[in-house]
């Protein structure tokens, strides 16, 4: 006896007996109505209704509050958010928010794997395309919206093995067969459009044989197994087993939440339920908690990429091929731009955010100061990863008092020796956006300011993707940047093999 | 958790005897599939000690439900839609429940919902 009665917010005025009361009130006696008859829970939630709530001031809030009494009332949750509550965006995604929130059993009743025009039972919120946001969802939320990521390769296996086992039933049974290019397109289908039409008057025949002949679960499980579909007849089993066994018709009863399939392909059918695993709510902090296994499984999104192989990725530790440290860095006594470069530029980051090789960066922000006829100097900066502080502290050693301060990833900066630390002449915070053009351009507008001649500020292509984009590659590299400071060490000076204008700039002895 | 009792299907199985073996040596038909009373009575024993009384209730109706054959029960599930059964062929089908079927909470309630479809015009 698993019931589970089905009422929602707006329903009863729907169905033309409001009586006077306000939904909020209509529901909450039904969901007494539902406890008080015994029943195990409730799919609720406002689902074919949920628009006319919606269509009133503060109605969203009455549904929150609807499933909020159901969870108080101890009734299993099964939540209508699968089911299509607007064609805004914006709201239905809001609505469904608001169940991650009070921790109902089900934040969904499940899942629509078809795309929404397959659908036949009134279209999702959501379908199989956004599957991919849920997982990540879940991650954002720390919630547990009741599915795991998976793998392609994971789901083809799956898929193939379902599409299989289905065939080897229908023609055991001796249903209208399932041909290999069939089985072969519902593997891999996205929508019906994706596989042969079936003779479908054969199928409701088999349909009405089933319905009205001697088979039963009992042969379903033979066939499967006599077709070498062990794992599936053995989990078919298991779940006969459980109805004669009732764990399952406690309130709140799932199978197995935690554990994946072993080897076998055999899932694990332990039954979690109010009895079991009793909700024990008490306040913030407490009550249902994804963590341990569940939280990383739900973290282990297939479309992640790992920091470490970005890392790895990032640069030799030491460049000394092109990039030779010379000697304590002095004050030039000349016009000369200083080019201040960071802790790890040529010394463990090799690109900018942008992928550029900082060899060629370095190369057109020299051609840029040489374009001017001004010298161009090249110092290492390791007291600070701080582009506005390289910078700075170039401009104290350049004759001209002007230098340019690139971090390793490619953030620039043109300074002048008499501004403060966080002011600056010009300023490129958004590296991913530079390209060897713009560093040259950068060079030119040093040179100028160096030779106290006009210069129009360098344009910038403008492009607010990329922090959004950017920021974990952004976070790990200047983290490699700021590692590797030295803060008790001043500026060095660097020679480049094989970089700048034609004949490269020697650097001059220093003076001072 | 104690020590569970053995768990025996409505046909009087043992649950260690639902094999694969058994399915393939054409040991097992659908009735042996099927909860037992007694099982229904357990559960909802613990669905009653964890606070969920009216389930119990519910879980022992069924366990009465166990010996009456599925026909009887939609019987019994069409007569209690409102509108459906006099006051008087709801008070007959208790009375058949609990004389005939054995089946006293069943009776109890199909009892008590003919009194209150009376009181609230639900009869026919």
């Amino acid at each position: 006896m698993k019931t589970r009665y089905t009422s929602g917010t707006g329903a009863a005025t729907l169905m033309g007996h409001s009586e006077g009361k306000s939904m909020l009130y209509l529901e909450a006696r039904c969901l007494l109505v539902t406890r008080g008859a015994g029943s195990q829970g409730t799919q609720n939630g406002s689902i074919s209704c949920i628009a006319l709530p919606e269509s009133l001031p503060g109605g969203v809030r009455a549904v929150l509050a609807e499933n909020l009494i159901a969870t108080m009332l101890g009734l299993e949750v099964a939540a209508g958010n699968d089911a299509l509550a607007s064609h805004s965006e914006m709201r239905k995604s809001a609505k469904l928010m608001l169940q991650f929130i009070p921790g109902t059993d089900f934040i969904t009743s499940g899942y629509g794997t078809i795309p929404r025009y397959d659908n036949m039972f009134g279209g999702g919120n959501f379908d199989v395309s956004e599957l991919d946001d849920w997982y990540v969802l879940q991650r954002d939320m720390q919630v547990d919206g009741g599915i795991v990521p998976v793998g392609e390769e994971e789901v083809l296996r799956a898929r193939t093995r379902a599409v299989r086992a289905i065939q080897a039933v229908f023609e055991a049974f001796g249903f209208a067969p399932i041909s290999q290019a069939e089985a072969r397109a519902a593997v891999t289908a996205y929508s019906s459009q994706d596989v042969p039409d079936r003779d479908r008057v054969a199928d409701i025949e088999s349909a009405r044989e089933l319905l009205e002949g001697t088979v039963t679960i009992v042969d379903v499980i033979q066939a499967l197994e006599e077709s070498g579909f062990h794992d599936v007849a053995a989990n078919i089993l298991e779940m006969q087993r459980q109805r004669v066994i009732g764990d399952y018709l406690q309130p709140g009863a799932i199978f197995g939440a935690a554990a994946p399939p072993c080897a076998s392909g055999v899932r694990s059918f332990q039954v979690l339920s109010a009895i079991t695993d009793p909700n024990d709510y008490q306040g913030p902090g407490t009550g249902y908690r994804v963590e341990g296994e569940r939280w990383l499984a739900l973290q282990n999104l297939p479309q992640a990429w790992d920091p470490r192989t970005f890392l790895q990725e990032l640069g030799a530790p030491r460049r000394e091929d092109w990039l030779q440290e010379v000697g304590p860095a002095g004050r030039g006594g000349r016009q000369e731009v200083v080019v201040a470069v960071g802790p790890a530029f040529g010394a463990g980051i090799d690109r900018t955010i942008g992928g550029l090789d900082l060899r060629d960066v370095l190369g057109a922000l020299l051609q840029g100061i040489h374009d001017e006829g001004v010298v161009g100097r090249v110092v290492r900066v390791h007291h600070t990863s701080d582009c506005a502080f390289i910078g700075h502290a170039g401009a104290q050693l350049s004759g001209a008092g002007v230098a340019i301060g690139v971090q390793s990833k490619g953030t620039t900066v043109i300074h002048q020796r008499d501004l403060d630390p966080l002011e600056n002449l010009e300023l490129f915070p958004q590296a991913p956006n530079l390209d060897l053009d713009t560093y040259r351009q950068i060079g030119r507008n040093a040179a100028r300011y160096a030779m106290n001649k006009p210069a129009v500020p360098v344009p910038v292509r403008i492009d607010n993707t990329a922090r959004l984009r950017l920021i974990v590659q952004t976070t790990l590299m200047h983290l490699r940047e700021t590692r590797q400071i030295e803060h008790d060490r001043p500026p060095t000076e660097l020679r480049l093999c094989g970089v700048g204008p034609a004949g490269r700039e020697e650097p001059e002895g220093a003076e001072g | 958790m104690t020590e569970r009792p053995v768990v025996r299907t409505v046909s009087g199985r043992a649950l260690d005897e639902l094999t694969i073996e058994a399915v393939l040596a054409g040991e097992l038909t659908a009735e042996d599939f099927r909860i037992s009373g007694e099982t229904l009575r357990r559960q909802a024993d613990a669905a009653e000690a964890t606070g969920y009384p009216q389930l119990a209730h519910n879980l022992r109706r069924a366990a009465e439900l166990t010996r009456v054959s599925n026909q009887e029960v939609l019987d019994v599930y069409n007569a209690l839609r409102p509108g459906r059964a006099t006051y008087d062929q709801l008070i007959r089908l208790a009375d058949h429940l609990e004389g005939d079927l054995d089946a006293p909470l069943t009776a109890a309630l199909v009892r008590e919902a003919a009194e209150v479809y009376l009181e609230r015009g639900l009869v026919e």
